[in-house]
């Protein structure tokens, strides 16, 4: 239950975040965005057995990452629209947030290891969009029959 | 329609999906097969994320060099996919001249529509709050904080403030009016409320479009983009640390 409302919270909260970001008249990019960013939390959740936090946040950032590639492919529409809007679910928000209260408090053991967190997070976030972008632009050479010459 | 002419509206667009937060790797892509398919030679075209300058040879032999500053930029999606689809329009020569023109025009002279912009800011933050865990007096809160960072944001904007104050003193605004609710009695998670509105914040487009830039081979652009996300994470966590200081949490 507790999932349910999560999701949702993440979905209504993406589609404020299009807003923010000016996506005004093509309000099916922003539902598609949205959507991509409930169900990359969920996903989040679901491998939370795994106990492993960077592992959760890669999975979920590949599956948003790509299946943003395919829409874009499907809408003929720039693939960022999506990424943008469904990666903030899985953005170290509350890392930072942690890492400062830390901080203040003096606790310095606890400001490092969360300090630590929050980049190894970002990085998780950074590896999948990088993966999910790179296999697309393989994708698209190999169906174009653009390969480079080697020299 | 000479050939200038038709480069000025090219620029246009260049300029255009600069300013509204295109990756700089479309960018270039999109400005080369526009030159091309118009049948001029020599393209080269490099850009920043500030900046980009164009050079080409005219039909007649004639060099053509263009560069452009910008100088705010303001992300727009909507304008971004727009821009998109009139730059693949052009390169397959399907539009007319004309119709270019009043396309850009268009773009150019939309009006922000802040209604909703201001209805964004407040149903996020209260959408994300409860996200982290806040209850129904927390998410009120929460709006009341977007509907206020909305006109702070608004204003500091119009000032020019630069990224990393504008960032600060956000984060500032939010956390106080969260510890002033907690310290009188209105809500009991003030961190819930505090993450919540903090999303709004976070760098999220400069992480996706840094990545995305390098990826593409833009390794300069992409650290820019990046160092700017990082400087933006540091002055959250500057800003919120200062008012806890002050707060006493």
């Amino acid at each position: 239950m507790d999932i349910l409302i999560h999701c949702l919270a993440a979905f209504f909260g993406c589609f404020g975040f299009s807003l923010i970001f000016r996506v005004f008249k093509n309000i099916h990019f922003a539902l598609i965005g949205s959507i991509l960013g409930a169900l990359g939390y969920f996903i989040y959740v679901c491998l939370s057995f795994t106990g492993n936090v960077y592992l959760q946040t890669f999975v979920g950032m590949l599956v948003v990452a790509l299946l943003s590639e395919m829409f874009a492919r499907i809408l003929k529409a720039p693939a960022t629209i999506f990424i943008i809007i469904g990666c903030f679910p899985l953005v170290p928000g509350s890392g930072i947030y942690n890492t400062m209260l830390y901080a203040v408090q003096g606790y310095d053991d606890l400001f490092i290891s969360s300090l630590l967190q929050t980049l190894g997070i970002s990085m998780s976030i950074a590896l999948g969009i990088l993966i999910s972008s790179t296999i697309l632009q393989v994708y698209k050479r190999i169906k174009n029959h653009e390969f480079e010459q080697s020299e | 329609m000479n050939e200038v002419e038709l480069l000025d509206m090219i620029n246009e667009i260049g300029y255009l999906l600069l300013k509204h937060g295109a990756e700089i790797y479309r960018v270039e892509e999109s400005l080369r097969h526009m030159c091309e398919a118009y049948n001029f030679e020599d393209i080269e075209v490099f850009a920043l994320p500030t900046y980009f300058t164009i050079s080409l040879k005219l039909s007649d032999g004639t060099p053509y060099h263009y560069s452009k500053v910008i100088h705010s930029s303001h992300i727009h999606l909507d304008h971004v996919h727009e821009l998109n689809q009139l730059v693949r329009e052009m390169s397959n020569q399907q539009i007319t001249y004309k119709e270019i023109k009043n396309r850009i025009d268009y773009i150019k002279n939309t009006k922000l529509d802040l209604p909703l912009i201001l209805f964004g800011y407040m149903f996020s933050s209260a959408m994300f709050c409860m996200f982290f865990g806040g209850g129904i007096k927390e998410m009120l809160v929460a709006a009341s904080i977007g509907f206020v960072l909305f006109y702070v944001v608004l204003a500091m904007e119009a000032l020019a403030i630069n990224s990393i104050v504008r960032t600060i003193l956000a984060s500032m605004v939010i956390a106080t009016i969260a510890i002033i609710a907690y310290k009188i009695g209105l809500i009991v998670k003030f961190d819930a409320t505090i993450i919540g509105c903090l999303m709004i914040l976070t760098p999220g487009i400069a992480i996706t479009n840094s990545l995305r830039d390098m990826i593409g081979g833009n390794l300069v652009s992409g650290t820019m983009r990046l160092v700017e996300a990082i400087l933006i994470a540091a002055s959250i966590a500057i800003g919120v640390g200062i008012v806890m200081v002050i707060g006493g949490i």
